[in-house]
């Protein structure tokens, strides 16, 4: 059992696809808990800080996969299929939201808000929690390619290929983002942040 | 033409600026460099907030605490995916319904309609099964036709069972006749030791000048006058008087009779004047062997 988890584990997304479609249960498994966690850490990053709806989308992107594997396309690369489906999934977390929103605007404040509070480091939360603010007001193409930049630490060619277009802008989308989420944090001290960040 | 570095127009993409941004501050780049990042970038100053930003972002993120799956969702995504993997025999279930009922996956009655159908041919095929190895059912009554009794004095001697039953028996007294006369059925048989009439020409010599003698009154005896001197025998015989008569066996019921010897016959050339010689057995109603001494004699003589 041991010998075969190993040797799952040493698999690719790509062959462990091709065995979760065979409906291999431990290539599944494998595939989880290889991406869960980023899977987790996109959504929390992407839909406002919220662990619960975090959880909530990986959980339904998992259970869509397990019910239907034959829904992966073998010609992409894994990973970058599975970060333009959590995307998709994210727009439509927006546009739910924005209609949630526009008929309650006080509900929007809670949720970003209250992990921010939690942190011991409280300028490092307060600015994570400005940036958070900042990247909801971007474009959600904007603010995908971005996270998958620097938080999911993916390639300029998986960006692209996740959404289906090219380098170039993906790498357009990158330096504007950067530069307009500069500007607009320009209040907290770039230097201090650097140190800090450091330290 | 040469050009100089310079001159490039694009010697750096917003990728190459991020790279930057990540290596060196701004003092420390190249002219070029500088004048490329000026290019896209306002000034020094909005170059190292960038640059700060983004090593923020990159060590922020390793020293951010990762959100932790709850773990009960790993089971529970494993059990979703062991719903799906459901045997064949239930994929091939919900496929009946689904080629019968088609658009309508969603409805609950899908697997009562397969296993109803699954029923269907389960029955059949046991009917089938039961049909082709004759394992059928025990009837509650059967309809026979009754036994047509009829009493054939024959010499038994041509069927194989009978010879070896009379030679059996003869061996142990030899040229014993035995009268059965059943009581009601009036079953006569006379067997005699291994008389075979299968060609009396052949291999009976001394029947065969009976039956050319038999052949020579046949012309002037009738099958009807036969008959009715075998009736009044049968009527006069005290023994055959209270038992049941003696059924007639026909012409064509010898000829459907395979074996020739079960009856007392004599062979005569019916029609000697007309088609030619075909032999045919008649009955001879008037002579029993068991009653003939002259014959036995015969038969003796020539065994």
């Amino acid at each position: 059992m041991g010998l075969f988890s190993k040797d799952h584990d040493r698999l690719s997304d790509e062959r462990l696809m091709e065995l979760v479609v065979r409906g291999d249960e431990r290539a599944f498994a494998a595939l989880y808990d290889r991406y869960q966690q980023r899977l987790l850490g996109y959504f929390h990053r992407m839909l406002w800080s919220d662990r619960e709806l975090a959880r909530d989308h990986a959980q339904e992107l998992w259970t869509k996969l397990a019910q239907r594997p034959g829904s992966y396309d073998p010609a992409r690369p894994f990973r970058t299929w599975l970060f333009s489906v959590a995307n998709n999934m994210c727009k439509n977390a927006y546009r739910h939201h924005a209609v949630v929103q526009a008929a309650a605007p006080e509900l929007r404040s809670g949720s970003v808000s209250e992990d921010a509070r939690h942190g011991v480091e409280v300028d490092r939360e307060r600015f994570r929690g400005r940036l958070d603010e900042e990247l909801d007001r971007l474009d959600p193409d904007h603010k995908a390619t971005f996270v998958m930049r620097y938080h999911e630490d993916m390639s300029i060619k998986e960006i692209a290929a996740a959404f289906a277009c090219s380098e170039g802008t993906v790498k357009s989308r990158l330096f504007y983002t950067l530069k307009k989420l500069a500007e607009r944090l320009k209040e907290f001290d770039p230097n201090a942040l650097h140190i800090h960040g450091k330290a | 033409m040469p050009c100089t570095s310079m001159e490039r127009p694009e010697r750096y993409d917003p990728e190459d600026i991020e790279h930057l941004l990540s290596e060196r501050p701004f003092h420390q780049l190249l002219a070029e460099e500088k004048a490329y990042v000026l290019r896209h970038i306002a000034d020094a100053e909005e170059y190292e907030r960038m640059r700060a930003l983004l090593l923020h972002l990159r060590e922020g993120e390793q020293q951010h605490a990762p959100v932790m799956p709850d773990p009960g969702d790993r089971e529970r995504v494993l059990a979703a995916f062991r719903e799906r993997q459901q045997p064949v025999w239930r994929v091939w279930l919900n496929s009946i319904a689904a080629f019968i009922a088609q658009g309508q996956e969603g409805f609950a009655w899908r697997p009562a309609l397969a296993l109803a159908g699954v029923a269907l041919v389960l029955v059949v095929g046991v009917t089938l099964v039961l049909r082709t190895t004759g394992d059928a059912p025990p009837q509650v009554a059967e309809l026979a036709p009754p036994k047509k009794e009829r009493v054939v004095p024959a010499v038994s001697g041509t069927t194989a069972t009978e010879v070896a039953a009379a030679t059996a028996a003869d061996q142990q007294a030899p040229g014993n006749t035995e009268l059965a006369t059943g009581g009601g059925t009036a079953l006569q048989e006379v067997t005699t030791n291994s008389l075979e009439v299968l060609d009396p020409s052949t291999t009976l010599p001394a029947v065969s000048a009976v039956v050319a003698e038999e052949v020579a009154s046949d012309d002037a005896t009738s099958l009807d006058v036969i008959e009715a001197e075998r009736s009044e025998r049968l009527a006069a015989s005290p023994a055959t008087r209270d038992a049941q008569p003696y059924s007639v066996v026909l012409e064509q019921e010898l000829a459907r009779n395979a074996t020739t010897g079960n009856v007392t016959g004599t062979v005569s050339a019916r029609g000697t004047s007309g088609r030619g010689r075909m032999p045919t057995l008649v009955e001879d109603r008037s002579r029993n062997v068991a009653d003939d001494s002259e014959l036995l004699a015969l038969l003796r003589s020539g065994w």
